[in-house]
Order: C-alpha cells, then sequence, then structure tokens
C-alpha cells in the first residue's frame, strides 16, 4: 500500500476531524446553540434591566430648594408641573426666601440632606448645585437643568411671538447622504472588525488544542505518525478542520449577536422613546471582505495550531494559547478607534491590517492598492504559520508528548526533527 | 475532627496545590492584575488618539450661500475660515432641482469634499431663509466636517438670536432662566464615585477569570487527575468539601482582584493614567478608605460570583467544558454590574434584591461616600441570601454519584421526571424562538406578524411537541395535544372564571406598578397601533381568539400532559406559570401572565382537556381587549366577577369524566 | 467462623442514560464476607463490580436493597462507613502538586489523626512502602509504580478493616503486580477484610479465599475455590466462571 497524496490525506484528516467533532455533543452545544441562545437571552435580560433602571429613574423623586430672588410661579411650574415634553419624574421644590449661602447649600447637599440647590448669580442664569458623587442629586442636576432649558425655549418663542423661526436668520438642516445600509456600515465598522478577530480565535482556540495537544493526550497521536501519508497533509488536514470549526463559530456567534443586537438597539430606542434607528445590515460588504477575512481565518488557525502543538495536556494547551490570545486581540482594537484608517504601513502589521481592512471595506473608502497589500502580506504570514507549525510538528518531543519540559529555541532550531 | 476543621484542611490543600501551579498564578493573578488595569486606563487614551487623529485631519467643502442675508453669509464664511478649523471652502453656483442635490451632494463627497453648505430662499414669503449642510454620515471625515461647522453654526446662531431677542422685547427672557450646572461634590466623593462605577465591573471580570482556575482545578480537574473518588470516600461530610472548595475559589478570586484594584488605584495616584470625570485635586488617602469600605460592602457578592462559578465547574464533566461554560457565566455578571456605570441609577429597594446588581451598585455609593443605610442593609441581606442558596446547590451538588458519573448518565430523581424535563426544556426553547423569531415578524408587520408567530409558529410547535410525546407514550396526536372531549359543564365553568380573571390580573398589576413601576414609554404597546385600524370584532379575533387557540394548544395541551405524568399538579402549575409568564418576553408581564397560566394550568388539569382552558384564555383576553376600547362600560363591573363562583363551583363538582378518568 | 465484615442483601442499582433509557447495572448482589479473608469479586468487564463496590463505599446510593460494612448500614451512616474503608482504585490518582508526604498528612488529618501520632503513621507507612527516597518529591514526577506506593500507603493510613481494591493490579507491570499481591496477603494476615475486583482469572485463582461470581449485574455464586468446582464439576476457573453464566 503506499498511502495517499498530500490533497487526500488532507481531506481524510479534515473529514475524520470534522465528523468526530461534530459527534462530540459538547462541541456542537458550544458552537451552535450557544451563540444562537446566548445573545438573544443575554440581550433580553439587558433590556429589561434598561427598563427597570427607567422605571425606577421615574419613579424617583429629586428635592430641590431654591435660594432664587424672584420668578417663583415661573420656576415652580416649570420644574415641578412639567410638559410632557421633558423627562418624567417628581420633583418637590422648598422655597427659601432667605437664600442660604452657598457653604450651607454645599454642606446640605453633600449631606444629601438636599438633591439640587437653585441658587442665582451675580450675571444671570440659574445656578444647580448638586453633589454629582450621589445618583439622586445627578439625577436633580439632570432633571431641572433639561427643565429650564425647556422653560428659556418656551419663553424666547413666546418673546418672538410664538414663532421659533422669527429668532433667527435663517434655518439649518443637516442632510445625511447616507443610505440607511450605509450607515448602519459605518456603525458596523467600528464593532464588527474586532468582534471578528475575537470571534475567530475564540473559535479556533479549542478544536486547535483539541487536535494536537488533545490527541495526544488520548494517545491517537501515535496512531496518527504511524500512517504511511506525508506530515504536511495530516497537518493540512487539521488545519482545515480547524478553520471548518472557527468559520462555523464565527458566522454563528456573529449572526447571533447582529440579530439580538438589532433587538435590543430597538427596544431600548424605544423605551426611550425614540423611533429608533433602521438598521440594514450590509450584505454587499461581506464578498468584497470575504477573501481578506477567510486568510485571517486560516493563518490564525495555523498559529494556534502551532503553538498547541508544543503542549502536552489540554491543560497546558489552554495556558499557552491564553497569552497568543490576548497578542493577537490588542491590535483589533485598533480598528475600533474612529479616525484611524488603513494605511500602507498598517496594512503590514498582521491582525490590525484585517480590522482595518475590514472597517475600510464597510466604509467603502479602503484603497485598492492597500486591500492587495493586506492580502499579500497576509499570505506571506499564514505560510510563516504553516511552517512553524510543520517545523513543531516534526519534532519528536513534541509528537509524542514525552513529558519533557518544551524549550522553545531548541525547537525552532529544528532539534529533534527527523532526517 | 469538626466540619469548620475539615473546611479548612480541604481549604489549605486546594491553596497550597494552586499556589504550587506557577502557569496558573501567572494566568489568573499575575496577568490580570497587569492587563486590566492597562485595559481600563488606556481605553480613555487610545479614544482620545483616534480623536486627535480626526481633528488634524484637513476637510474640504463647497458652499453656495447666494440665498442667505449677505451679512450673515459673510460671517458664517469668515467663521468657517478660522486657520484652527483646517477647513478648505470653495465656492460654486448650484442650481439643481430639490430631488437632484441629494445626488449632487453624493457626487462631491466622491470627488474627495466632505460638506456641502447650501443656501435656499424661505419656504414661505416673510420666512427666515433656509441652510442644508450635505454630509455623510458613513464617513468619518464627513462627520467631523459637518461637527466644526455644526459648532460655528451654533455660535452664530445664538449670537444672532441674543441679538433679535434685544430688538424685539429688548431683553433675552431666558438668560435669567439659563441652567448652569455647578459640582460641588468632594473630590474624593467624585473619585470614589468614578472609581466605583469601574471597581464593580473590574470584581467580577477578575473575581470570575482569577477564581476560574481555582474552580476548575479543584473539581472537573480533580475529576481528570483521579483524585476525586478517593476525596469522597474519605469521612468528610459534602458539606466541608463543598465549603473548602468554594473558599479556595473564593480567596484566589478576592486576591487576584485586590492586586487589581490595587494597582489600578496605585496607576491613579502615580498618574500613570486618569479615568473620566476624574478631579484634579483628590485626596487620596480618603478616597482609599472609602475604597476599603466598597469591597467590603461587595463581599457578600463576590461570594455569591464565586460560589456560582464552583456550582459551574462542579456540574461540569471536564476540564474543558468548564472552561467553556465560563465565558457565558462572566457576560452575564458583567451585564448584571454593568448598571454601575449608569450616574443616575440609585441602588432602591427593587434593585437591591437583585443579585449582583445590587452589590454593584451599593459599592459604588459606598465608594462614593454616600451608602444609604436601608438599602444598603437590604442588598447585604439579599446578597448575603443568594450567596447562601448558591452554596447550599454546591452542597448538594457535591455528591458522589452526580460528580463521579462521567457520561451523561443521571441521577434517579432526575430520570423519573424525563418527560416533564423535556416538557419544560421544550417549553423554554419555545419561550426563546417566539421571543427572537415572533418578535422580529412583528416588528416588520404586526398583524401578520401576529397570526404568522401563532399560526405558524406557536401551533408547529404545539403539533412537534406533541409528536414527540406521542411518539413516546404511543398515543394519538390529538389526545397529545390534549384535544379531548371536555365536560360541557367545565366548558362553561371555564367561561365563567374570564372576568374574575381579569379583575385579579389588572389588581396585580396596579399591585406591581408600586413596588416595579414601568416606565412612561413602555405602557404604549402594541395594541395601540392595531386599535385604530382594527374593528371590534377584528381584534377580538386576532388578540383573543387567536392567542386562546393557538398558546394553550401548546402549554395546556403539548406540554402540560407530559408533566402531568411525573409531576405533582402544584409543581405542575407552578411550571406553567414560570413558562407562561417567560413566553410573553417581558418583566412587567411576567407576572401577570405567570398567574394567567397558573389558572389555565388548573382549569386543564381539573377538565383532563385543553378545551376549557381554550374557552377561558379567549373569555379573559376578549374582556381584556373590550374593555380597553371602553366601548362597552359594563364590563368593568366588580360585580362581573362574582361569575366566578358558579363558575368554580361547576369545575369543582364531580362529573362524569371523572369516574371514567378514575376507572381508567 | 469469624464475625462478618461486609454483607449485602439483594443489592439493585438503576442507572439512566437519555440514550439507553434505564440500565439495571445490579439486579440483586448478595455478598457475605468475613474479616481475615481476601474475597474476589470476579466477573467481565460491564459486569457490574466497580458498580458494587463503589455502592459499599458509599460513592454509589442503591437503588434498593441494604449493606452493612463492619456492622454499619452504608445508606445510614455513610461517614462512618468512611471511617472504617479503604478504598482503592485502578483511576485513583494522586495530587500532582503535592509530595507523598502532604498526600498523606492531608489524608490523614481527615481521618482525625494530629499531632505526633499523625506524623508517627506516616514515618511508619514511609517505611514499609519504600517511600523514603521519594517521599518530599512533587508526585508528578513519580513513576507508576511509586504512585501505587503513594496510593496503597495512603488507602491504609488509618488501619481500616475492610479494606476495598477496585480491579488494583491495572496498568501494573509486572513486579508491581507481585508488590501488591504481597501487600494483600499482609493485610489478611492482619485479620482484615480486603475484597477486590478483578478479571484477570489466575489471580483470583491465586490469592482469593473465596471468590463471587457477577455477571450482567446478576450474582451468579460464591465460594472457595473448592466449593464452585464441586458445584459445577469443573477443574479450572475459566470453565467454572462460564458453567456459572450457563447455569444462571
Amino acid at each position: 500500500m503506499g498511502g495517499r497524496g498530500l490533497a487526500g490525506t488532507a481531506l481524510a484528516v479534515a473529514g475524520k476531524e470534522i465528523r468526530t467533532g461534530l459527534r462530540d455533543r459538547q462541541a456542537v452545544v458550544y458552537t451552535v446553540l450557544l451563540p444562537l441562545a446566548m445573545y438573544p437571552v443575554l440581550f433580553w435580560v439587558m433590556l429589561q434591566g434598561f427598563l427597570v433602571m427607567q422605571g425606577e429613574r421615574e419613579r424617583t423623586e429629586v428635592r430641590l430648594a431654591s435660594g432664587l430672588a424672584g420668578e417663583r410661579s415661573r420656576v415652580e411650574e416649570a420644574l415641578i408641573e412639567p410638559s410632557a415634553e421633558v423627562p418624567a419624574g417628581p420633583a418637590t421644590l422648598d422655597w427659601h426666601e432667605q437664600p442660604w449661602t452657598r457653604d450651607d447649600a454645599t454642606e446640605a447637599l453633600r449631606a444629601a440632606e438636599l438633591d439640587g440647590y437653585l441658587a442665582q448669580p451675580e450675571d444671570g442664569g440659574i445656578e444647580i448645585l448638586f453633589d454629582g458623587s450621589k445618583s439622586r442629586s445627578a439625577l436633580a442636576s439632570e432633571r431641572a437643568e433639561q427643565r429650564l432649558s425647556n422653560l428659556v425655549t418656551v419663553l424666547r418663542v413666546e418673546a418672538a411671538g410664538g414663532d421659533p423661526d422669527a429668532l433667527l436668520p435663517y434655518t439649518v438642516d443637516y442632510v445625511d447622504v447616507a443610505s440607511s445600509e450605509e450607515q448602519s456600515a459605518f456603525v458596523l465598522s467600528l464593532l464588527l472588525p474586532m468582534m471578528f478577530c475575537v470571534m475567530v480565535v475564540l473559535g479556533a482556540f479549542f478544536p486547535a488544542i483539541d487536535l494536537t495537544a488533545g490527541e495526544k493526550e488520548r494517545g491517537t497521536a501515535e496512531t496518527t505518525l504511524l500512517l504511511p501519508v506525508p506530515r504536511l497533509g495530516v497537518l493540512l488536514g487539521k488545519l482545515l478542520a480547524v478553520c471548518a470549526f472557527a468559520l462555523a463559530a464565527t458566522v454563528l456567534n456573529l449572526a447571533g449577536l447582529l440579530v439580538a443586537g438589532e433587538h435590543l438597539l430597538a427596544g431600548m430606542a424605544q423605551a426611550g422613546g425614540d423611533a429608533g434607528i433602521a438598521f440594514d445590515i450590509p450584505w454587499g460588504a461581506f464578498p468584497r471582505a470575504a477573501p481578506l477575512l477567510l486568510i485571517f481565518l486560516v493563518s490564525t488557525s495555523a498559529l494556534l495550531l502551532a503553538v498547541a502543538s508544543l503542549a502536552n495536556t489540554f491543560k497546558q494547551g489552554q495556558s499557552l494559547l491564553g497569552g497568543v490570545q490576548m497578542l493577537i486581540l490588542v491590535p483589533t482594537v485598533l480598528a475600533s478607534l474612529p479616525g484611524i484608517e488603513l494605511t500602507p504601513a498598517l496594512a503590514l502589521v498582521p491582525v490590525a491590517q484585517t480590522a482595518l481592512a475590514f472597517k475600510g471595506i464597510l466604509q467603502s473608502n479602503a484603497a485598492t492598492l492597500d486591500l492587495m497589500l493586506v492580502a499579500g502580506s497576509q499570505l506571506v504570514y499564514t505560510a510563516l504559520a504553516l511552517a512553524l507549525a510543520l517545523r513543531l510538528g516534526r519534532s519528536e518531543a513534541l509528537s509524542l508528548g514525552s513529558g519533557e519540559p518544551l524549550r522553545l529555541p531548541a525547537l525552532l532550531r529544528g532539534g529533534g526533527a527527523p532526517k | 475532627m469538626g466540619t469548620l476543621g475539615l473546611i479548612r484542611l480541604v481549604l489549605a490543600c486546594e491553596l497550597r496545590r494552586l499556589l504550587r501551579d506557577g502557569r496558573a498564578i501567572l494566568f489568573a493573578v499575575v496577568l490580570p492584575v497587569v492587563a486590566f488595569p492597562l485595559l481600563f486606563l488606556s481605553t480613555d487614551g487610545l479614544g482620545e488618539i483616534g480623536r486627535d487623529a480626526l481633528a488634524a485631519r484637513d476637510v474640504r467643502l463647497v458652499h453656495d450661500l447666494a440665498a442667505l442675508p449677505p451679512d450673515d453669509g459673510a460671517a458664517l464664511l469668515s467663521a468657517l475660515d478660522d486657520p484652527e478649523l483646517l477647513i478648505e471652502a470653495e465656492a460654486r453656483a448650484f442650481d439643481a432641482a430639490d430631488e437632484e442635490l441629494r445626488e449632487q451632494a453624493r457626487t462631491l463627497f466622491a470627488d474627495g469634499f466632505h460638506a456641502l453648505l447650501l443656501a435656499r430662499p424661505p419656504t414661505k414669503p416673510a420666512g427666515p431663509a433656509r441652510l442644508e449642510v450635505y454630509f455623510d454620515e458613513a464617513s468619518e471625515t464627513s462627520r467631523e466636517a459637518a461637527r466644526r461647522v455644526r459648532g460655528e453654526l451654533l455660535e452664530l446662531l445664538s449670537a444672532a438670536r441674543d441679538e433679535r431677542l434685544v430688538a424685539l422685547v429688548g431683553e433675552d427672557p431666558g438668560a435669567r432662566f439659563e441652567p448652569l450646572p455647578v459640582d460641588v461634590a468632594r473630590p474624593e466623593d467624585t473619585a470614589g464615585r468614578s472609581l466605583g462605577g469601574l471597581l464593580p465591573l473590574l470584581a467580577v471580570l477578575v473575581l470570575i477569570s482569577g477564581g476560574s482556575f481555582a474552580a476548575l482545578d479543584a473539581f472537573a480537574g480533580e475529576r481528570e487527575a483521579g483524585t476525586l473518588e478517593t476525596l469522597l470516600v474519605q469521612p468528610a461530610p459534602a458539606l466541608a468539601l463543598a465549603w473548602g472548595k468554594f473558599l479556595a475559589v473564593a480567596l484566589t478570586g478576592t486576591l487576584a482582584f485586590a492586586g487589581n484594584a490595587l494597582s489600578l488605584f496605585l496607576c491613579l495616584v502615580f498618574e500613570f493614567g486618569s479615568l473620566p470625570a476624574l478631579p484634579e485635586d483628590v485626596a487620596w488617602s480618603a478616597t482609599a478608605g472609602r475604597l476599603l469600605l466598597a469591597c467590603a460592602v461587595f463581599l457578600p457578592t463576590a461570594a455569591l460570583v464565586s460560589a456560582v462559578l464552583s456550582l459551574v465547574a462542579a456540574r461540569a464533566r471536564t476540564f474543558r467544558q468548564g472552561q467553556l461554560l465560563t465565558m457565558p457565566l462572566s457576560f452575564a455578571a458583567l451585564a448584571l454590574a454593568a448598571p454601575s456605570v449608569q450616574p443616575t441609577t440609585e441602588l432602591g429597594v427593587a434593585l437591591a434584591l437583585v443579585p449582583i446588581t445590587g452589590g454593584a451598585l451599593a459599592m459604588r455609593d459606598a465608594a462614593a461616600g454616600a451608602p444609604a443605610l436601608l438599602p444598603q442593609l437590604i442588598c447585604l441581606l439579599a446578597s448575603t441570601g443568594w450567596a447562601a442558596f448558591a452554596l447550599s446547590r454546591l452542597r448538594r451538588t457535591v455528591d458522589a454519584e452526580r460528580l463521579l458519573s462521567t457520561s451523561d448518565v443521571s441521577d434517579e430523581a432526575n430520570a423519573r421526571r424525563v418527560h416533564s424535563s423535556r416538557a419544560i426544556r421544550f417549553g423554554a426553547v419555545s419561550a426563546l424562538l417566539v421571543y427572537v423569531v415572533g418578535g422580529r415578524m412583528q416588528a416588520a408587520a404586526p398583524v401578520a406578524g401576529l397570526l404568522a408567530t401563532l399560526y405558524g409558529l406557536v401551533v408547529f410547535l404545539a403539533v412537534l411537541a406533541a409528536a414527540r410525546s406521542a411518539r413516546r407514550t404511543g398515543e394519538p396526536l390529538g389526545t397529545a395535544l390534549g384535544l379531548v372531549r371536555a365536560a360541557p359543564s367545565h366548558l362553561v365553568g371555564a367561561a365563567l372564571l374570564a372576568p374574575a380573571a381579569g379583575q385579579l390580573v389588572q389588581r396585580v398589576f396596579a399591585l406591581q406598578q408600586r413596588l416595579l413601576p414601568m416606565p412612561s414609554t413602555v405602557g404604549a404597546e402594541a395594541l395601540v397601533s392595531f386599535t385604530a385600524e382594527l374593528s371590534l370584532p377584528l381584534l377580538v379575533l386576532l388578540l383573543a381568539v387567536s392567542p386562546g387557540i393557538c398558546e394553550e394548544l401548546l402549554f395546556r395541551g403539548a406540554l402540560l400532559r407530559p408533566m402531568r405524568r411525573d409531576l405533582a399538579p402544584a409543581a405542575v402549575v407552578l411550571w406553567q406559570a414560570l413558562l407562561f409568564g417567560a413566553v410573553h418576553a417581558s418583566i412587567y408581564r411576567f407576572v401577570p401572565t405567570a398567574l394567567v397560566g397558573a389558572l389555565l394550568a388548573v382549569v386543564a388539569l381539573r377538565a383532563r382537556s385543553v378545551f376549557p382552558a381554550i374557552v377561558l384564555h379567549v373569555g379573559y383576553n376578549g374582556l381584556l381587549v373590550t374593555a380597553s376600547l371602553g366601548e362597552v362600560a359594563w364590563l368593568g363591573s366588580p360585580w362581573l366577577a362574582l361569575l366566578a363562583l358558579p363558575g368554580a363551583w361547576l369545575l369543582a363538582r364531580p362529573s362524569a369524566g371523572d369516574a371514567q378518568a378514575g376507572g381508567a | 467462623m469469624s464475625e462478618l465484615a461486609l454483607r449485602t442483601r439483594d443489592l439493585r442499582k438503576v442507572f439512566h442514560d437519555p440514550e439507553r433509557g434505564s440500565v439495571e447495572a445490579l439486579r440483586g448482589v448478595d455478598l457475605e464476607c468475613r474479616y481475615g479473608e481476601i474475597y474476589g469479586l470476579l466477573g467481565p468487564n460491564g459486569a457490574g463490580k466497580t458498580t458494587t463496590l463503589r455502592i459499599l463505599a458509599t460513592i454509589l446510593a442503591p437503588t434498593s436493597g441494604e449493606a452493612e460494612l463492619a456492622g454499619v448500614d452504608v445508606a445510614r451512616d455513610p461517614l462512618e462507613v468512611r471511617r472504617r474503608l479503604g478504598f482503592l482504585s485502578a483511576s485513583t490518582g494522586l495530587y500532582a502538586r503535592l509530595t507523598p508526604r502532604e498526600t498523606l498528612r492531608y489524608f490523614g488529618t481527615m481521618h482525625g489523626l494530629v499531632g505526633d501520632a499523625l506524623e508517627q503513621r506516616i514515618e511508619e507507612l514511609v517505611e514499609t512502602f519504600e517511600i523514603t527516597a521519594f517521599a518530599d518529591q512533587r508526585c508528578q514526577g513519580l513513576s507508576s509504580g511509586q504512585r501505587q506506593r503513594v496510593s496503597i500507603a495512603r488507602a491504609v493510613l488509618h488501619d481500616p478493616t475492610v479494606l476495598i481494591l477496585d480491579e488494583p493490579t491495572t496498568g501494573l507491570d509486572i513486579l508491581g503486580t507481585s508488590d501488591m499481591m504481597a501487600f494483600i496477603d499482609a493485610r489478611r494476615d492482619a485479620g482484615r477484610l480486603i475484597l477486590f475486583s478483578t478479571h484477570i482469572l489466575s489471580e483470583a485463582e491465586r490469592l482469593c479465599d473465596r471468590i463471587g461470581v457477577i455477571h450482567r449485574g446478576r450474582f451468579l455464586g460464591a465460594g472457595t475455590l473448592e466449593e464452585l468446582r464441586e458445584r459445577t464439576q469443573r477443574e479450572y476457573l475459566d470453565e467454572i466462571f462460564r458453567a456459572l453464566v450457563e447455569e444462571a
């Protein structure tokens, strides 16, 4: 028997790994069911929590006192019996004919005997003294400010004879020319690249350990090594399997997150009294980004596979990959910052390149040359990760998990590689 | 040896083993101590880098201000000419039709411009001219351009407004009332508050990440190493093992947190980083005292988090499974702790009772030096209660049979309830599906979506559940759905209960409103949008008959029968209430709908058929719909509730079906 | 006849598996063992040996039936049973990051030994089982034979009157196995009951005073080798075993 060729081996190994993976009930539950159920439930809890807090806030009565010289009825009306437009919630107002000194008011506020004190400064306006370290006082200031602002507007419009436009030389309208799909793409461009990278790393994490350290632990590594097939084929097969699991986990997680997130945003907007934003998922951007994202998935899987092959037990693999995971995820934060775009220099930085390229594609402002630069360097990094995985896979000490302490420099020099 | 001694012994052994695991210490304690404070502090700094990068960008805009009064146009242009704004402006004449302007703006933006300022003639004869600012919200630079323009316009326009007001009435009538908030908080209070908002999140995160190594090692790890069996044949009660291991988890997590909090604090004191809203001149020694108090207040919540973590680790069959479960656990805990960052959320009685949320808010208030005694006390008691509950579950889980079974072999008590536990799981999944899928359908099209949810999804789920249980029990599908002939007296009796049920639920709702007030924006439910368009009979059909039939087929039909097989009637009613409350997916509707669910379950159990439950459900919903329209005044009469007496009698009295069921 | 060290009556155990439904692991096991004997529980893999031993060790609760160990009912007072019991199975591991001496101290304390008495006992065991050379190294570096000795020392630390060994020789090399057998002999001579399970017939033949045969959860009979030969009219244990299975 001559064994199988490279591609045949890779496919056979991948097929077997995926089949056994799918039969692992735990793995299926965590890659499929968890993302689909966890996000809706979690976001539901957050939405309900948001509502409960809103309800509690609206019920909270704030205690205001005034040291103002006049206009008592106007201020009382504005603060205590507000119209429908200002935020709901009860307030009491204690009118002092003899104004307190600032120190007395401050003392009372700090002792939480009072939530807000209205004082008359020399040069007009109404000072709202409050203690921002106390929730109720912060709420009092927020309420009083909004209600007084409302009063100010009403008075000005009254002075203009009821026509707000009469106060201005010209009106201003801001016209957003972006379609709702483009707007959604922009919002997503700040979140999705980072989340994509996180999901890929999380998705490849356990399969990578399972197919290397896990195999050593179960004692099946030896059997695989004895097969009359090229090592590279076995490695590629494993890589393919890890990629498949990572892809499934990423897609399902992002889908669950997008669907549930949309629901949460709509619910919060409704509870906040807004009409809510139309959220159109920009499907068109995904096919354009897909090649880059897939190469990232492959190179990340290869790197994790390589590092995980250093470990002898599942637990060991976990702590090793934990560090790598952090290293990979830190650069992705860059993509979530507004103001940072893909440049030729950043296009060469591993991980950050992918996140920024994805961001650029979603905002449709990425230069083709930069994107090609990203793709090219991504391929180089993938090849490097694969070479590392292969080199580590060849070393005797590692493939059988002899329990010897691992020394990375020796391994990289190729110590223990069979001739 | 006493239990206390044994607890100490187990704890000491766990800690010694953990301390010798260098890698675990590195990842659980050392790394977070360095990483998390850096993360918290750097978010602020990184945001600034982004903002600076944006502010340094040159923006290009095109303007056609011919339609503005000449002075105003010139003033605007000179304001935009400020070199600090980095605006390059170019004049062009536009004479496009209204509908073409957007397209023209888009073309301009594609050519490298970022905003278009276009003045338009007034719409009404004496009205003001209009200025339109075109920008692209999907482009960072265009947003930045609009932001800069907006800033200048606000200043120009408020100056112009003041001028006009003076011209009109001699002064600005609003000036006297212009609100000027002044925060008089002590610097250390503000600092405590600012840190106190973050600390609960940090605490939850680190307690879990730091404690999970200990938890997994103490349970799943011990199982995999083969030492668990040995431990379980020692003459030590489960209580001692559970507490010893729990304390090891709690202590590891707490130490990790202490390290983190300290490093965060030192970073701030020595000005390695800053937090938003942190005052300049903070008396750090006073703040340190606050923070210590805050940590003390958080202790019961920390115990709760550690106990839940231990519980999860103990229930996990493998190290890996435990590891996978800690992620959703941290998400959930973080979501519960998140209210602490919301500055105006007060620790009230209701929130004090919520696990983790109460503790997080109590910690924040204590850090700010403003702990309100009563809520703090309630929170302390509630958190302790929750922690004790989690610990008692842990003690029951540290039971040899459950810990040592390696496959999915379940213990006997659970297996005896296989039908009901399947039904309960199915009900929970159904609730989730109705919430996610049904919610989307109804958001897209209220009426059609509701019909599709009920007749498509809910009926499908009912038939699926019934078919599954029919296959196991060999009943016909109709019977599994509860479609069994009901005694006429039961049908009439159920109908007579409807008014009383409606009034009871309204009372309960009013009571709940006092404890858990709804925000003013929630009351406007989807119902309102229908009522304007549809006639009463159609509304009744849509909101009473359809849910009555479909929901009953699922809950009191397909799910109730398997529950009845192996649960006591009271337990069936309780589960039905919980599931029916959950399917309505709103915290405000939970108690009222759970009550209705319980009543419907009682009726269905009594009649051994789904039909009387359908009658009651349709009647109850129908009354609510009709009453909400306010067209039939007498429906609200309290006397109608008295019909429940003959109704209950009809249901309670022995009927022909009883003898049959008794004989069967 | 000396007094009964262990007795079970109609012991049954049902497991529930979501895939297969109810599985009757034990369908009525009656054992009677005395002090000063080596009792071998013999049966193929999956016969119910481990389940029986785990019930006796109070790790599992019986579905029905009674079990008494050293005069104490396992269901009623599990802690008291555990005080009189030593238990060791093939899957038993050691805490990787504790030393043998620390391991012994930990479990000794659990059994209520303290102070000098504990230290003295540990020294005794360390000497008896030839642990001295590696008594202060962490267990993770020990060979399987060394680990086995530590495990045995741990199991007899509190001088239990009943010692339950579940397939104790699985995974041991020849030397380890003969050490184990010598140890079992020595315990018997000290007047203890040793109940052990095995599927290796030669082991049972060479070591046991009495043998109980279990198959598919059913107890097929017990007796000395002689008694079983007489009952089945067969010479060798494997034949005896087969005959008993056919008989049932």
